[in-house]
């Protein structure tokens, strides 16, 4: 996995990616002090989405530049979702509804804990084969969506703009397993899903099918580029998300507006949330944790780890880094030039909990560490045997 | 179907429908209504594409589809539909102080890059902030959030073409722009363009 990255693109002679920001290094305080200004100031909202959109002529970034925090008119002014919601049962039946509290807390903790409830209980969007998923509860296990000890989340349903009732998603139908929030959902399989219910009204599955589980295209365009499902507990350390870094975290208010209009885009431009929900999905995101590391002392991996794989991966940083020119890597770049996200560049993404199970890289391709590191990463020589065998066994350890 | 090209300024366009389509009282309220653009989509047509403007017949009325809704015709492979009306979804406001009636939106456009009028777009369906239909009045001073829901198109890009400025790099699916006129009995006409507006992606998170 050498060079470093900065030699790297020395010598292919490439593009240096953007002067990352700098993560704010408490971010849920930050945002506790800045919480008014989020929900009362669409000025101040409007330049943290300016600021967060670095490259504003991507496609993804002119629909939010267009639409949000507008002097007149725009996505503000969308009704608010009525924020009732109704668990699906294991039975395919509907939970007892619940409301979501209408007024922000006051202090951290209450923000922390209304933004849990909104990561398990918030639809962020609604799809026609999600509704048909949700009944016909015998396909769940396949799809991942229920878990082998009959655990079910995810599937919400809620009260639309028409006042109907609809299903959605949530936050943890793919970004929680094992009962970890944050923890990538690496057996939900909703291209087979997807697959399933085109096929049931007669059509060809496409690429959904080819998606596999823990991946999805997350894009709407011609290019076929299924994601894996990203871990989230590193989010706090990451400069920028996507995975062609689209937005930039120069602030954490970036990831609430995020959060937002992706909402709003994921409930056709008909509502919004309310705001005070996303603030504190947002701070909820920005603190998820993980049972620490368990790196013995002296391992001989993280000094392989450290000549090889720290000059991008930063250890003060959950391993995360900033962004990289895709330029010499092996394998995929496509999401690097999306249609609708393309920056040119990657995201470095955090590492901490990659010994949980793959599959690994953004496209998932490899199935263990070890093929990944015998494979030279995404770019660079593999290590010499020896020393592969110590970076996997670190890596597990994270 | 064909589009049939009509260059039309806006202005020009307003005048003229304002004067020859609507019958309007002698006075009216003149720069009372606004209209400014809250949101909206072209439209999901992948599992009724015959519904979407190429393929929609200009004599039929045009549908009211509710998203999600099942097909009424299915046979044995029943479920809610990928197919979903365009919508946008504007504010109206009454600067006047003389309560507005018969407002209706009486047409909307798809514009070419220039902002000409290239195709008219049957609206199906105006309604209030919680659904309901819209009842055409406005009180004085008083602001309204609608939606319209219209035919809207499998490939409007295909019709519009690419940017004049674009690099070709993002152009394969760009957004396109409408143009809504909004008649009122008692008030001038109004009418907005509408900023890049885009079909409604099947996968975006």
């Amino acid at each position: 996995m050498r060079p470093s990255p900065l030699l790297l693109l020395v010598l292919v002679g490439c593009t240096p990616p953007p002067e990352a920001p700098v993560p704010i290094a408490d971010p849920a305080g930050w945002m506790v002090a800045h919480a008014d200004a989020f929900l009362s100031d669409r000025g101040q909202r409007r330049a943290w989405l300016e600021s967060s959109l670095w490259q504003p002529e991507v496609p993804y970034a002119r629909k939010r530049l267009d639409g949000y925090a507008l002097p007149n008119g725009g996505w503000d002014a969308l009704p608010e979702m009525a924020a009732r919601t109704a668990a699906v049962q294991t039975d395919g039946s509907t939970g007892p509804w619940r409301t979501l509290p209408a007024t922000p807390p006051s202090d951290i903790a209450g923000w922390r804990a209304l933004g849990e409830r909104v990561f398990h209980e918030l639809p962020m969007r609604r799809d026609a084969y999600v509704e048909w998923l949700a009944d016909r509860p015998e396909l769940w296990a396949r799809a991942g969506v229920q878990t082998e000890d009959g655990a079910l989340g995810g599937l919400t349903r809620f009260v639309d703009w028409r006042g109907e009732t609809r299903t959605g998603i949530t936050c943890a139908l793919c970004h929680r397993a094992e009962g970890q929030p944050g923890r990538a959902a690496r057996g939900l399989d909703l291209g087979w899903a997807r697959a399933r219910y085109v096929e049931s009204r007669g059509q060809a599955p496409g690429a959904y099918a080819d998606w596999g589980r823990g991946r999805m295209d997350v894009t709407d365009d011609p290019v076929d580029d299924p994601l894996a499902i990203a871990d989230l507990w590193t989010v706090r350390w990451q400069s920028h998300i996507n995975t062609s870094g689209a937005v930039r975290l120069d602030t954490p208010a970036a990831l609430a507006i995020r959060f937002e209009t992706q909402f709003i885009t994921g409930h056709a431009f008909a509502t919004r949330p309310p705001r005070h929900l996303v603030w504190a999905l947002a701070i909820y995101v920005l603190t998820l944790d993980r049972p620490p590391s368990a790196v013995p002392v002296d391992h001989p991996g993280a000094a392989v780890f450290a000549d090889r794989c720290a000059g991008c991966h930063d250890p003060e940083r959950g391993y995360a880094g900033d962004l990289v020119s895709p330029a010499g890597f092996i394998g995929q770049t496509g999401p690097a030039f999306s249609p609708m996200r393309g920056t040119g560049y990657l995201k470095v993404p955090g590492l901490l909990g990659v010994g949980e199970g793959g599959p690994y890289l953004h496209d998932a391709r490899f199935d263990s560490l070890s093929a990944l590191v015998e494979a030279g990463h995404p770019y660079g020589d593999p290590p010499p045997p020896a020393q592969a065998a110590a970076l996997v066994d670190f890596l597990r350890h994270l | 179907m064909t589009p049939i090209l009509r260059p039309v300024p806006a202005a020009l366009a307003l005048a003229l429908f304002g004067c020859e389509q609507i019958s309007q009282p002698p006075a009216t309220v003149s720069d009372g209504l606004t209209a400014a653009h809250v949101g909206g989509h072209l439209g999901s047509y992948r599992d009724c594409p015959d519904e979407a403007w190429e393929n929609h017949n200009a004599d039929d009325a045009a549908p009211d589809r509710v998203a999600g809704a099942p097909d009424a015709d299915c046979d044995g492979a029943c479920g809610p539909l990928n197919c979903e009306a365009a919508r946008l979804t504007f504010t109206l406001s009454n600067q006047s102080d003389v309560d507005a009636e018969g407002v209706e939106p009486v047409a909307l456009f798809l514009l070419d890059r220039d902002g000409l009028e290239i195709v008219e777009l049957p609206i199906a369906a105006t309604l209030d902030e919680d659904g309901q239909p819209f009842d055409g009045a406005l009180d004085a001073g008083g602001q309204a959030l609608l939606h319209i829901e219209f035919v809207g198109l499998l490939d409007a890009a295909a019709l519009v073409g690419p940017p004049a400025d674009g690099d070709g790099a993002f152009d394969w699916r760009s957004g396109v722009q409408l143009r809504l006129l909004i008649g009122a009995a008692t008030h001038d006409d109004t009418g907005l363009d509408t900023p890049l507006v885009y079909s409604l992606p099947e996968i975006d998170t």
